[in-house]
């Protein structure tokens, strides 16, 4: 390789943190718990630490942004397949969230401990990384968030709405009260707008739009389910406060111009036909309503959120261009470079073996299978809830061909 | 940073690098994000005794909320099971890899299914439509909307 040790060492650190998975830990024999408790606090469908968890009315849990998207999809649990779910079920989970926030915490702090107790093996690297705390979930800024809170004032300097003034000021400090000093560039700012300020890395000194602002102080933390039968009615419907769920919108009801007006209202770009302002729009509804999801001070910012969105757009477009499935070589090829750096990582620790992990069996919930002794004259059952076997109507053959 | 269905799949990959797949089933390629391929056999007692397949998977940017495309290989001398809900060009008619799927189902949970939906077949026989179906066939079964009992929308 011919990456210098720097970016290399970046890359290696970025992969252990990628595939960070239960298997990091030792088995149930060497440590009991471990992995099952890695494997509880990971959302079935991105398999990644919860991020905002969410519970549907049968109790199973996901980040907020997954299970949105999967019930975009289909409208049911992805779990036990209970039918007729949709986002006005799901309910905040904070219980399950500061678990996970505390996990991620222990987590490189427990591996670290296993590895000096030479419970694991020295080639597992994703222990090494992990007191760096680079494994920390998808909220890069809640790091540096808690440094560049001003130790007096005490309070975070929070992308969370609501959050900020959330205690009384320090007395004794110099500002005047409507005023505070930026805990990053130590200019005097204004309260109400210093969330506005930070998201704009320290640019904005004046408040663009004084209701949302204020909003950002006074607005209650709402309910992700509520708001979400209203349909947005044209442009004051959808003047969106911070803190408050955006509410579902039927485009159909909407002509070309009031979808633009929703995305204006948004901030966000209006460029592309119709179908793409939609599936912006969609979109940021999704990421904003899972964002406050989340407990304010693990919130991202609006900038950040903006950023995931173009991100997802971006995706959308590379795949849209070549049918991907289809298109294998093409998209070997764009992919390989990251694939190579994800999976050098993961090349095998140890033989691959025929005998199955209780991480796997977890994974799979109910996935239940035999070692190769015991013979498979029982079929395997898998995931209680879904059909045995596939099936084929026998009567009934008739294919239609897309 | 890397998109959630790539990062799902390394995750994926690498339990499946670390802790091994289920018994009588094999992986052969996964040398990127679009296309995987596993060997899959019957273990035990069963029609298909003594022989060995091959799975290919196929994924777009949105698994695992959307279902990997997955096929019997039937190229290079290789042949698809006679099975009756496996087509003679590799393609499978099996729920879950259509409105069955779910996202919390994976890559090695589908080979399971599929490697009990051998070992329970009684009879080895193709689809009785079988020749009608492959003559027009699309490339990617995901295309393809199979009718299954009693389950289609
Ligand atoms: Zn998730
Ligand atoms: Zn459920
Ligand atoms: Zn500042």
């Amino acid at each position: 390789m011919q990456m210098s040790t720097g970016s290399k060492k970046r890359t290696i650190e970025q992969l252990a943190a990628t595939v960070s998975d239960s298997t990091d830990f030792p088995d149930i024999d060497t440590a009991p718990g471990l992995r099952t408790l890695d494997t509880a606090l990971r959302c079935p469908i991105c398999c990644e630490l919860f991020s905002g968890p969410v519970t549907l009315r049968c109790g199973h849990c996901f980040c907020s942004l997954c299970i949105r998207g999967s019930l975009a999809q289909k409208q049911e649990c992805p779990s036990c397949r209970k039918g007729e779910e949709n986002e006005g079920h799901l309910r905040v989970n904070p219980v399950v969230e500061e678990a996970v926030e505390a996990w991620s915490k222990a987590r490189p702090f427990i591996l670290q401990l296993l590895h000096r107790g030479g419970r694991l093996s020295g080639s597992n690297s994703s222990s090494e990384s992990g007191p760096s705390n680079k494994r920390k979930r998808s909220n890069p800024d809640s790091d540096s968030d808690i440094e560049l809170v001003a130790p007096p004032s005490g309070h975070k300097t929070g992308i969370g709405s609501g959050t900020v003034f959330s205690k009384p000021q320090e007395p004794m400090l110099a500002a005047s009260p409507a005023e505070t000093p930026c805990p990053v560039c130590g200019k005097t700012v204004k309260h109400e707008i210093i969330n506005q300020h930070l998201d704009s890395g320290c640019k904005t000194f004046h408040l663009n739009n004084s209701k949302t602002a204020w909003s950002k102080i006074m607005g209650p933390r709402v309910d992700p389910g509520k708001n979400k039968q209203t349909q947005a009615k044209g442009k004051e419907r959808s003047l969106s406060v911070e803190g408050e769920a955006l509410p579902k919108v039927s485009y159909d009801t909407l002509k070309d111009k009031q979808i633009k007006q929703l995305l204006q209202d948004q901030g966000l770009a209006t460029l592309g036909n119709r179908a793409l302002c939609i599936a912006r729009h969609q979109k940021w509804v999704m990421l904003w309503n899972s964002n406050l999801d989340k407990a304010p001070k693990n919130r991202k910012s609006k900038s950040q959120l903006r950023s995931d969105l173009d991100q997802w757009l971006q995706e959308k477009h590379e795949s849209k261009s070549k049918v991907v499935v289809e298109d294998t070589f093409g998209h070997q090829k764009k992919y390989e470079s990251e694939f190579k750096r994800l999976t050098e990582e993961a090349r095998p620790k140890k033989a691959v073996s025929s005998q199955l992990s209780d991480s796997r069996e977890a994974t799979s919930s109910e996935a239940k299978y035999t070692d190769a002794t015991s013979s498979t004259s029982s079929p395997v059952k898998l995931l209680s809830q879904s059909p045995q076997s596939p099936h084929h109507d026998g009567d009934n053959n008739e294919i239609e061909v897309l | 940073m890397a998109s959630i269905s790539a990062r799902r799949l390394a995750k994926e990959l690498h339990e499946i690098q670390t802790e091994g797949c289920p018994v009588g089933i094999n992986l052969l390629q996964a040398d990127d994000f679009a296309a995987w391929q596993f060997t899959i056999e019957v273990m035990g007692e069963s029609l298909y005794q003594g022989e060995v397949f091959t799975l290919l998977f196929r994924f777009d940017k949105h698994y695992p909320i959307s279902s990997p495309a997955v096929q019997f290989v039937v190229t290079d001398g290789k042949t698809s099971p006679v099975h009756p809900h496996v087509y003679s060009n590799g393609h499978i008619c099996a729920s879950i890899l259509g409105n069955e799927w779910s996202p919390v189902l994976s890559v090695i949970a589908v080979c399971l299914t599929l490697q009990s939906m051998l070992a329970s077949c009684k009879k080895k026989e193709r689809p009785p439509d079988n020749d009608r179906y492959v003559r027009h066939a699309p490339d990617n079964p995901k295309k393809t909307q199979f009718h299954y009992d009693g389950n289609s929308p």
